[in-house]
């Protein structure tokens, strides 16, 4: 295989890493109008990746695959990100200052070049996670994916609550990578391989040879689950999440409640695609299943007793990534939606997504005493002083909730309609009263946007894009959620692979040359 | 562990190898709980250098004498270095004493030894795929070199890039906090 | 049977690995100072990479050799942003406890 088949796969990936470094160039000029366009070459490049994409699907013959599935995803979710972005407030008004000569000009002071460029380059770490077939591309692929994101929550405001934020979760990734780094030394220790597909047919060797897979190969999973867990926020590895969503700037939160978490996603999809087909040690079954009540239940418990709506929603996206590790159990499936836990997933990332990116969306469009709206008391009443807001906030809190209009409530059909295909009613029964549970600060959110007396004291962020962005992602929810078939079944094909990637696809009648070739 | 030591690893070094190994293992070991219990800063550097040291011969006993030039070059060279520079930098006394509650070592040491027991039964009931299995070039000898660095730039091409760009992400970021901090660090 | 003290097996190694990744956890959880926080998680990466190249001459191929090469790089790189960040943080609050900065609420 030589080198231009290797990254005829990439090209998205590149698209976006010559943005970022057109970004930061652009991000050092003095004039502060030239200045501006890193926002837009930040779409651009987002756009021409989305079409990279695309075309790569057509030439395959219009199916997608996980990999193009996530990095339209990617692409897409991250245009609305890109919007809520785009004004963060400190910068917006260092700006102006350094505009009017109220500041010297200082690059450094400036973040727009930079954080554009760390914005890119942690999507490109998302969909190269997509693209991984091998061990160490995958560690790399998440690496990529988190280290811009630390400096992102340090440096998104000038308080020293981001900046101790920034501290704790950069100290708790570094130890999850050291976990999961252990996992993939044991899985490369048990099988002599890092390649995905030799991976799988070592394991496949060793059950026709056992009738197992061997212990170590199974430990060695089991500690890159939960190092990963670190990504997705799940139960041992939650604490930090509350406390970084809240000192982290709106914008910043928001990226991180859905791009860490869906390379998280995408890489415990990997992980288990190593497992042959039809094939889950009790211990991994049991893990997932203890994981995912576990960290629903704590999400939701502890969403409950938040005065804060941004702890709130972190709490909530913790319960979240519960239910979509039930869709994990239910991995290797039939075809069709409703057996297939990887298309649930897939399915309800999106819809997650769409739905948390809209609330935080609207916390970004306001504020209250100079800073960004995050308490019950900076919301209540919204919907005599903004009352689109209002509307857009009652739509993304009913999708996450998962009423029937919704695209939540699709999602959740889905992933739990997996479940109980796989047998694991006890499990989907906990996640409904999880559901039910939610529920009631989801309401209270709602509530007092409608029904709270206001303060006058919240008033809207300056720009047009949050507000759009909120919009945007509202509106496509609710779409969605009416007429969401298309993505349904495209989610379904792009979960119908086995082992989640069509190159990496290895049963056992297929000579293991052939897989070899392929990478 | 029983099953284990029925494959023997290759041994260029003869009888002194086993005692290389355990002084070796001492070291690393002795060392690494001296940086969890040290009450010394400064004092822990040394000891994270006595590890990496340590490690390094591991390597060479291995026979991946380049891996052990890098990790003493790299890792005690630079990373070490740099680690001493955090501790002067943000230390009015580098010497200063640090204590820690009797029950966070009592939470660390219960969650170490959790892990610690999932990875021996790990280790125990596996019968490890036999060396015969091997397909790479044997290690040893000048010709690693040349094998890592054939498979840097073939197999592990698109990693390897994302290493640059990884290093790219880190430089542009560090000396961004320090600017932003310089500029207003107390503001 | 072979005397495991007097020949060297696989297992020597991966349980010296096993040692440094777990004292890593340990002092990790335990300690509550940024800089030696960090300094564990680079024991953890050690542990890691002795398991690694353990495995790699085990199995007779350059995988686990050329995986150590990306882990260390990448330690090198958290190493650069820790500094960063600890510089960053301790000109803020002078202090690089990790009790000191308010409680890890639930």
């Amino acid at each position: 295989m030589n080198m231009a088949e290797k990254i005829a796969g990439v090209w998205p990936e590149i698209a976006l890493l010559l943005g970022a470094a057109l970004c930061l160039l652009v991000g050092l000029a003095r004039s502060v109008a030239i200045r501006r366009f890193t926002g837009w070459i930040a779409a651009a490049s987002l756009l021409v990746a989305g079409w990279i994409v695309a075309a790569q699907v057509c030439n395959a013959g219009g199916v997608i695959g996980l990999t193009p599935y996530i990095k339209l995803a990617v692409v897409a979710v991250g245009l609305i990100l890109l919007m809520v972005a785009a004004a963060v407030p400190v910068q917006l008004k260092m700006t102006r200052d350094i505009e009017a000569g109220r500041e010297p000009f200082e690059p450094g002071l400036v973040i727009r070049g930079e954080f554009f460029a760390f914005f890119l380059f942690s999507l490109t770490g998302v969909m190269l996670t997509a693209d991984a077939s091998d061990l160490v591309w995958l560690f790399l692929a998440l690496e990529l994916t988190s280290l811009p994101t630390y400096v992102m929550v340090a440096t998104s405001r000038d308080r020293v609550e981001a900046q101790e934020s920034g501290v704790k979760y950069f100290f708790l990734g570094a130890m999850a990578a050291a976990v999961f780094l252990y996992g993939f030394a044991l899985i490369y220790g048990a099988t002599g391989q890092t390649s995905f597909s030799l991976i799988v047919d070592a394991a496949n060797q060793q059950i026709a040879a056992q009738g197992r897979i061997s212990p170590l190969l199974t430990t060695g999973i089991v500690l890159s689950l939960l190092g990963v867990a670190f990504k997705i926020a799940a139960v041992p590895m939650h604490f930090y999440a509350a406390d970084v969503y809240q000192g982290a700037t709106t914008a910043v939160t928001a990226f991180l409640a859905f791009v860490p978490k869906t390379a998280g996603f995408v890489a415990l999809i990997a992980l288990l695609g190593l497992l042959p087909d039809g094939y889950v040690p009790p211990a991994i079954t049991w893990l997932l299943w203890i994981m995912a009540a576990l960290t629903m239940t704590v999400g939701n418990v502890l969403g409950l007793m938040q005065s804060n709506v941004k702890r709130v929603l972190a709490y909530s996206s913790i319960a979240h990534s519960g239910y979509m590790l039930v869709g994990l159990l239910a991995l290797h499936g039939s075809g069709d939606a409703l057996g297939n836990g990887t298309a649930a997933i897939l399915f309800y990332l999106v819809a997650y997504g769409l739905a948390t990116i809209g609330a935080f969306a609207v916390l970004g469009s306001l504020q209250a005493r100079g800073e960004e709206a995050e308490t019950f008391d900076d919301i209540s009443g919204l919907v005599r002083t903004h009352p689109v807001l209002a509307g857009v906030m009652l739509l993304s809190v009913l999708s996450l909730l998962g009423l029937p209009p919704m695209i939540g409530f699709l999602g959740k059909i889905y992933l739990f309609g997996s479940a109980i295909q796989h047998g694991f009613v006890g499990l989907v029964v906990i996640a409904v009263l999880n559901s039910a549970v939610s529920a009631v600060y989801y309401l209270r959110i709602a509530s007092a946007c409608f029904f709270g007396d206001s303060e006058g004291h919240t008033v809207s962020t300056p720009g047009i894009s949050r507000p759009l962005a909120a919009g945007i992602a509202a509106v496509a929810a609710l779409i969605l959620g009416f007429a969401g078939g298309r993505l349904v079944s495209t989610a379904r094909d792009a979960g119908g692979f086995p082992t989640g990637r069509n190159d990496v696809v290895t049963t056992p009648s297929q000579p293991p040359a052939a897989t070899t070739a392929s990478r | 562990m029983l099953l284990l030591a029925d494959q023997t690893v290759v041994e260029p070094f003869g009888a002194v190898k086993p005692l290389l190994f355990y002084a070796l293992a001492a070291v690393i070991v002795l060392s690494a709980w001296g940086i969890v219990l040290s009450q010394n800063i400064v004092r822990m550097a040394v000891y994270l250098l006595l590890t990496l040291a340590g490690v390094a011969g591991f390597y060479f006993m291995l026979h991946a004498e380049f891996l052990a030039a890098v990790q003493l070059i790299v890792y005690a060279g630079g990373t070490l270095i740099l680690i001493v520079f955090g501790v002067m930098l943000t230390s009015k006394n580098p010497f200063m004493q640090l204590k820690t509650a009797l029950w966070e070592r009592f939470v660390g040491v219960l969650i170490g030894l959790v892990i610690f027991g999932l990875l021996l039964f790990g280790l125990v009931h596996t019968a490890l795929p036999t060396g015969a299995a091997a397909t790479g070039e044997s290690g040893g000898g000048h010709y690693q070199v040349a094998a890592i660095g054939r498979a840097l730039l073939s197999d592990y091409l698109v990693p390897f890039e994302v290493a640059a760009v990884l290093l790219l992400v880190v430089m542009i970021g560090a000396a961004f906090m320090a600017r932003r901090s310089a500029k207003q660090g107390n503001g | 049977m072979t005397d495991p003290l007097h020949s060297l097996t696989l297992a020597h190694y991966l349980f010296t690995g096993a040692v440094l990744f777990v004292l890593g956890v340990i002092g990790f959880i335990s300690r509550r100072n940024l800089i030696i926080m960090f300094l564990c998680t680079e024991m953890m990466f050690q542990g890691v990479a002795v398991t690694l190249v353990a495995f790699s001459r085990y199995h007779q191929n350059d995988t686990g050799q050329t995986f150590v090469i990306f882990l260390l790089t990448i330690a090198a790189a958290e190493a650069a942003l820790a500094l960063g960040l600890v510089v960053l943080l301790f000109r803020r609050r002078r202090t690089l406890d990790a009790q000191a900065w308010g409680e890890m609420k639930g």
